[in-house]
């Protein structure tokens, strides 16, 4: 038996804010909320998919609270014509902190989604749900998500070659 | 299907988001095309190394792994409660029949198994209390805890500092309605219960008697109300969480 949804809560909480003392009350204040509203709980629902849902909005409240520049680039710049794609890459070359500091440069809507698909291997339309956006949104997001990460990655296997991607910000 | 397709789909494929139909043409295509193929290769590469990192291994991974030890010894014990309490369940819907005067008090019991979602709701809250240790020691966040209802924390911050800590934690049902069951514990005495709970409706009434009862020194109730208009309540007594709950509620069952 394991805690499959604080592990993943937390585990998501870390990656967003990077840093594990955040993580913790983020988890904690979504558990909170949770029995605080707890009669608000439809039982259909998936119990994981609200919990993700309101450690979102934790998650979110808390990183508008500390910025204090808001990023101003839209979504729209941060395209996959701007970052490296298409070749295999070398993956197994990257040390997890290389792959952990990678995923923090992702915007945090990008980088939200990449960590509910890819680390906890939600299905879209539960991420849908869990973020409250529409699937497609899921979609292109999800997409520029990993191209973007695989363009972070490559400065490190090709020792930065490339030109950095612009500044990437969440409209 | 061309390349130009094959890439638009290739990521819903590779996260088997696409029906059957779809999923096959784009199969058909990668085994066709060397170039799309890698492509796939390369996303799966990519997160294969995404979640190991993410998951478990390095610096950052060192941290989930602690956090999972913490947790591995409160859910323990959640599950086998909640094991229990199912097999309880069983024997106490067998007799349902036999008393029409116990139906209340069985359905109280009935109650208070909880249904797979909420158990594995409550597993994870307790282990989500019990991961920070200083919680249940710190009057500051059993502040936060009660802080809808503001004053009436009290009790559950004395049983703090005199040396109660939390062992464990369920969801359960009373009346339709849901509270957060928490059992506090110290060595040498009796366990305490505390049940968190709101919109009380015809609860309430059942919970003022037990106010009066609490004048005799029987039990310790605390009934709440919050600026937002829904009630909030803090029942803590001596015994078995059950009993308590039971003993608390019946006097009012029988009128």
């Amino acid at each position: 038996m394991t805690t499959p949804h604080v592990d993943a809560l937390y585990r998501t909480a870390l990656h967003m804010s990077g840093r594990p003392e955040r993580a913790e009350d983020a988890v904690q204040e979504t558990y909170l909320r949770a029995w605080r509203y707890l009669d608000t709980f439809d039982e259909t629902r998936n119990p994981r998919v609200w919990l993700f849902a309101i450690l979102r909005n934790v998650i979110f409240e808390a990183a508008r609270r500390r910025r204090r520049e808001p990023v101003a680039a839209s979504l729209d710049e941060v395209g996959p014509e701007n970052v490296a794609g298409g070749r295999p890459g070398p993956a197994d070359r990257l040390a997890d902190a290389e792959i952990v500091e990678a995923i923090q440069k992702l915007p945090e809507e990008f980088r939200m989604v990449v960590l509910l698909a890819v680390v906890e291997e939600m299905k879209y339309r539960e991420i849908a749900e869990a973020l409250d956006i529409p699937i497609g949104t899921v979609m292109s997001r999800l997409y520029r998500g990993r191209q973007l990460l695989r363009y972070h990655l490559r400065a490190y296997t090709e020792d930065g070659g490339e030109a950095p991607p612009p500044r990437a910000g969440v409209a | 299907m061309d390349c130009r397709e094959a890439r638009k789909q290739l990521m819903p494929f590779v996260d088997d988001e696409l029906d059957a139909a779809a999923s096959y043409e784009v199969d058909r295509h990668l085994a066709a095309c060397p170039g799309c193929r890698a492509e796939a290769e390369s996303i799966r590469s990519y997160d294969a190394r995404l979640r190991g990192a993410c998951r478990g291994e390095g610096a950052q991974g060192a941290a989930c792994q602690a956090m999972r030890a913490r947790l591995a010894a409160a859910l323990d014990a959640e599950i086998a409660r909640s094991t229990r309490r199912r097999s309880v369940g069983r024997l106490v819907r067998r007799g349902l029949a036999a008393a029409a005067v116990a139906v209340v008090a069985v359905g109280l019991v009935i109650g208070l198994l909880p249904g797979p979602a909420a158990a594995d709701f409550a597993a994870d809250h307790v282990a989500c209390i019990q991961m920070r240790s200083s919680w249940v020691a710190d009057p500051a966040m059993l502040a936060e805890l009660c802080k809808a209802a503001a004053g009436a924390h009290a009790r559950v911050v004395s049983l703090a500092r005199s040396g109660y800590a939390l062992r464990s934690g369920a969801m359960c049902e009373i009346d339709g309605r849901r509270f957060l069951h928490l059992v506090y514990a110290a060595p040498g005495r009796e366990p305490v219960s505390i049940f968190v709970g709101r919109r009380l409706g015809g609860l309430a009434g059942r919970l003022r008697a037990v106010e009066r009862r609490d004048k005799d020194g029987q039990f310790d109730v605390v009934r709440l109300r919050c600026p937002a208009g829904n009630d909030y309540v803090l029942v803590a007594g001596a015994g078995s969480p059950a009993e308590v709950l039971a003993d608390a509620v019946k006097p009012q069952i029988g009128r």
